[in-house]
């Protein structure tokens, strides 16, 4: 017993000494308590103070050139180039005909459903470019893991074996996102509805069938999946 | 009613995002040795408009020629700063952002004289980050700031403002519904005229 007691501090010692502080990576993520005594200008730990202050100074110098959060977002690009941003432009020739005032009570009734429009118009936006950036993810890893396979063939047969997994996970999403599109299709063609119900109380009777309706089709088309 | 389709679309957004995690968790590698490290984003300045949001800050002594970071749970809604700031008496560190793959650089700079180096962008899911140090050890602080969601983002109106329509009960289009009705009332007087004026002229 004697014995093993001594071989296992010999063991620990001998762990301790191989891991001095300068053979390992030394990496602090700084906590919401940090946060907080940085801000009241506490000290933290000495050895990455001058590092951390520059880059909050670095940081606050940026934010400074900005007059909101909306004007900082237009002013940033993808981090990609390929990368799929929402487009929520609408042309001349598909846009929508409107005959309520701005004021009052159909403005009132409008507020509502073209809220809910807007919303789902952004959540197709952000299915489709998921969709998009997961393809393009999906593709560019499969030519990266063909191209290094051929390198060694042990890593050829393990690919073989991740390369499934990665065209497996694809299909699934392709099946989740034709679920997700046809319930926010459903949700889309609601606000419309409800657009046209504003319409023919306050406006034009039928704005449905002569406009709404084409604007379904037209976003329908936009974000259906065609691979 | 809107509260509810609200909640529907955040979990639906959740399981979307928990369907694809297993395909974009980070850059894609073969390389078993590469064990990024995930950069985990608090909450930050919850009253401030412009800089409420999320954000990592971390301290780095680096032994090793290169490390690898990543940061998920990101919007394309959302702009991202990143930024990279060395001590002044370590050499130079270069940090490259990757999207897709390790060896697919996106964006890439170096900390150089200023000690130094951010950048802004917006994505989807997840980035990585990969740090080569000159020197070693160098000792290096990263921020990451990921800001709300904007709220408007660009989505323009697709209304005709101030189109023309029917509208009940205005009497707005009043020549439209009855042009019909004016021009023979028109006819009907000039043919009157006409008629009188002839008669006239019989006399």
């Amino acid at each position: 017993m004697k014995i093993i007691i001594a071989m296992l501090i010999c063991f620990s010692s001998l762990t301790v000494w191989s891991q001095n502080e300068g053979d390992n990576d030394v990496i602090r993520q700084l906590g919401e308590d940090d946060l907080t005594r940085l801000e009241q200008n506490n000290q933290i730990d000495a050895a990455g103070r001058g590092a951390v202050d520059d880059a909050i100074g670095h940081f606050n110098t940026v934010m400074g050139l900005y007059n909101d959060a909306q004007d900082l977002y237009n002013s940033s690009q993808t981090l990609s180039n390929g990368e799929c941003s929402p487009d929520f432009t609408t042309s001349d020739n598909a846009m929508l005909p409107s005959s309520c005032p701005r004021v009052g009570e159909c403005a009132e009734c409008y507020r509502s459903a073209v809220g809910e429009l807007n919303f789902v118009r952004r959540q197709l936006g952000r299915l489709g470019c998921i969709y998009q950036n997961t393809k393009n993810f999906t593709t560019s890893a499969i030519a990266f893991g063909d191209n290094a396979s051929g390198i060694h063939a042990v890593t050829g047969l393990a690919w073989q074996n991740a390369r499934g997994e990665i065209v497996a996970s694809m299909n699934h999403f392709k099946g989740t996102y034709d679920r997700k599109y046809i319930d926010m299709i459903g949700s889309l063609e609601r606000a419309l509805k409800a657009i046209d119900r504003c319409e023919s109380q306050y406006g034009q009777d039928g704005w449905f069938q002569r406009s709404g309706f084409i604007y379904l089709e037209f976003l329908k088309d936009k974000y259906k999946r065609n691979d | 009613m809107k509260q509810n389709c609200l909640k529907i679309a955040t979990l639906f957004f959740v399981l979307l995002c928990l369907s694809q995690h297993s395909l974009l968790a980070q850059p894609f590698t073969l390389d078993d040795n590469i064990k990024p490290v995930e950069l985990t984003l608090i909450d930050y300045k919850k009253e401030d408009t412009l800089k409420k949001g999320r954000i990592n800050i971390t301290e780095v002594t680096q032994v090793k020629d290169t490390l690898y970071y990543f940061v998920k749970g990101l919007s394309m809604f959302s702009p991202v700063y990143f930024g990279i700031t060395a001590k002044a008496e370590s050499g130079n560190v270069k940090a490259y952002l990757c999207k897709d793959n390790w060896k697919t650089v996106n964006q890439e700079g170096e900390t150089g004289s200023k000690f130094h180096w951010d950048t802004k962008f917006k994505t989807e899911g997840d980035f990585g980050i990969m740090v080569v140090v000159e020197n070693k050890p160098t000792d290096y602080a990263l921020v990451v700031w990921v800001g709300n969601e904007a709220k408007d983002v660009g989505i323009t109106s697709p209304f005709k403002e101030g189109a023309a329509a029917d509208k009940k009960g205005k009497g707005g289009n009043f020549f439209k519904d009855n042009l019909m009705y004016i021009i023979i009332g028109v006819l009907v007087v000039i043919i009157a005229l006409l008629f009188v004026k002839l008669k006239n002229r019989k006399q």
